[in-house]
């Protein structure tokens, strides 16, 4: 290698070590967005309807209190926790026949809002047939799509503790 | 690979005459999908939904529930009413703190909680620890045993290792001064058959103390080199196979990686190779050595023309109906590959006998149904063996069976020197 030769290396090596450093990375592709949208901090309501029972839950000073005045169970946070962590896994698109997914009058229905404006609206249907996910339909969209099963659990979860 | 040998347990088999599920004596019955309904309260929902479609089915025994606590020694008892008031948790890792110095415990055996509040806001740590102590009671043993792995149409894959363990900490035979590195328990695994994973092998060392991960090391005698490897690969398939290292007891791992929570009681089936205590016998070649036989567990695959899915236990599994704790845990280490695990651990003894597994994104795709029976040598001496695990894969739909041992023992004096990497650079000389 002459030194003329070295010298062009590391000029080439120069100019690549600039690139990386002044050309931003290309962004990742977005991912799906998860099902709640925005901070779990900024919630201030949360309403969910079973078929059979329905409850409410507000935020204020900090904690969660039910219309009633009850203090909330903690099962609260950790379905916010979910909606904020989950996201969907498949899109169906939309079914000719939503009952087939369990969204029809036996899927539990989940309003999250914060400052008097809906951040989630959610139907969540049946799971899917291996357990793993269950069928959500957000409102204003006739996609089905697949979220982990972690969701079935936590409103079952909270069902167990805020419903009589 | 590496990590297959860090899954299981202990313990023999003995002839025991094999169970016919149509024949229930008085004070058994037989669960099965033409019942279903009676499972409804008793099962994690995806052992229920197997259960209706005639997959899984179910010998029960009831038992009489002072009897069943006493599956542990009284010396287990005594030492555990004297724990009363002594211990708490620590608020940012959940470690057992020591009332008195604000430090961890130099050394006790027993329940370090005698008395769990649901209410209590460390409730759900304070639970964990309990189990933590109900396996170090026996101090450490052995045993050779199997990973099948088996899908619907029988065994791929067959792997049989071994585990030799030393605990430091709850042992009833109390504690042993001379321990340098400050451990709570060491061990070593190793694969035997088949071939190409014979020799590999695994040191643990897990520390007493709060903050420090487990210490692992793997040796394969292809590269003759014992490697450092992560804590987190408790989490990682063992062999290839739908079982975990952290299957081992339902929970492996070190408390303090978890994340407690209790969200709930109820009453599951617990499976139990019998309701109540083996007993050991004195090793003839070795004065600090006990025997336990216990009778193998066989499964669908093995049992031609048998009821359910192919890795479904077929005899020698009894399932009792148990009062639990329903316990979430979720680990903080990043690179673990579970998400939030659901536990059930019984009430008294602090077994976990299910568990329920999410990934990371949060879809739940895997059940481990542990099986244990107890050892008890007099009311001095007791020891709690997990006997078996079966991992279920619900996305796959496959699943392996682990341990189903033939012969174990408890060793009461292990030579700490054994468990280094001088053991396992050797093992296939």
């Amino acid at each position: 290698m002459t030194l003329r030769g070295t010298l062009v290396l590391y000029a080439v090596l120069a100019v690549l070590a600039a690139y990386l450093l002044i050309v931003p990375p290309p962004a990742p592709p977005p991912g799906p967005e998860s099902l709640l949208g925005v901070p779990v901090e900024s919630a201030d309501t949360i309403e969910i309807a079973w078929p059979d029972a329905a409850v409410r839950f507000r935020r204020s000073d900090g904690s969660w209190r039910s219309d009633a005045g009850a203090v909330a169970p903690a099962a609260i946070d950790e379905l916010l926790e979910a909606l904020a962590m989950l996201r969907p896994t498949e899109n169906l698109g939309a079914p000719q026949e939503p009952a087939d997914y369990g969204l029809d009058a036996r899927a539990t229905r989940v309003v999250v809002s914060a400052a008097g404006e809906p951040v989630a609206s959610l139907e969540v249907g049946d799971r899917n047939p291996a357990w793993t996910g269950v069928y959500v339909r957000r409102t204003g969209s006739n996609d089905v799509v697949v979220v982990g099963a972690l969701l079935h659990w936590e409103l079952e979860k909270l069902r167990a503790v805020a419903t009589p | 690979m590496i990590r297959l040998v860090r899954v299981l347990v202990l313990v023999t088999l003995v002839c025991a005459p094999a169970v016919q599920p149509a024949v229930a004596d008085e004070g058994e019955w037989i669960l099965d999908a033409n019942n279903w309904q009676e499972g409804k309260d008793l099962l994690p929902d995806p052992v229920l939904k197997r259960l209706q479609n005639g997959e899984y089915w179910f010998r029960v025994v009831a038992v009489d529930p002072v009897k069943f606590k006493q599956n542990f020694s009284k010396k287990f008892w005594d030492a555990t009413a004297a724990n009363a008031g002594k211990y708490d948790v620590e608020p940012k890792q959940c470690g057992l703190m020591d009332k008195a110095t604000g430090k961890i415990p130099e050394f006790l055996t027993g329940f370090p909680f005698p008395e769990i509040d649901p209410k209590d806001p460390k409730v759900g740590c304070k639970i964990a620890h309990n189990f933590n102590f109900a396996n170090l009671q026996g101090g450490g043993g052995g045993a050779t045993f199997t990973l099948n792995g088996v899908d619907g149409s029988g065994q791929f894959r067959r792997i049989k290792a071994y585990i030799h363990t030393m605990g430091y900490q709850g042992r009833l035979d109390g504690q042993i001064k001379d321990n340098p590195d400050n451990l709570q328990a060491q061990g070593v695994g190793a694969a035997i058959e088949p071939i190409d994973v014979e020799g590999v092998s695994t040191l643990t060392k897990r520390y007493w103390d709060w903050e420090s991960q487990d210490a692992l090391w793997a040796y394969v005698p292809s590269t003759r080199r014992a490697r450092r490897v992560n804590a987190a690969t408790r989490s990682d398939p063992v062999g290839g196979l739908d079982i975990f290292a952290d299957d081992l007891n339902c929970y492996g791992g070190k408390i303090e990686y978890y994340q407690w929570k209790l969200v709930g009681e109820g009453k599951v089936l617990a499976p139990l190779l019998q309701p109540y205590p083996f007993s050991m016998s004195q090793d003839p070649k070795r004065a600090t050595r006990f025997l336990i036989k216990t009778p193998y567990v066989a499964a669908g695959y093995e049992k031609p023309g048998s009821k359910g899915a192919p890795w479904w236990p077929q005899e020698n599994l009894v399932f009792v109906p148990r009062p639990v704790w329903i316990v979430e845990g979720q680990s903080s280490d990043p690179y673990y590959n579970f998400g939030k695990v659901i536990m059930y651990f019984d009430k008294d003894l602090y077994r976990i006998y299910w568990k329920l597994v999410h990934n990371r994104a949060g879809e739940y795709f895997y059940t481990a149904l542990c099986g244990y029976h107890f050892i008890k040598d007099g009311e001095n001496f007791s020891a709690s063996f997990p006997s078996m695990v079966l991992g279920v894969n619900d996305k796959s739909n496959r699943a392996a069976l682990g341990g189903r041992y033939q012969t174990s023992f408890i060793e009461r004096n292990w030579d700490p020197k054994y468990f280094s990497i001088r053991t396992l650079t050797r093992m296939t000389d």
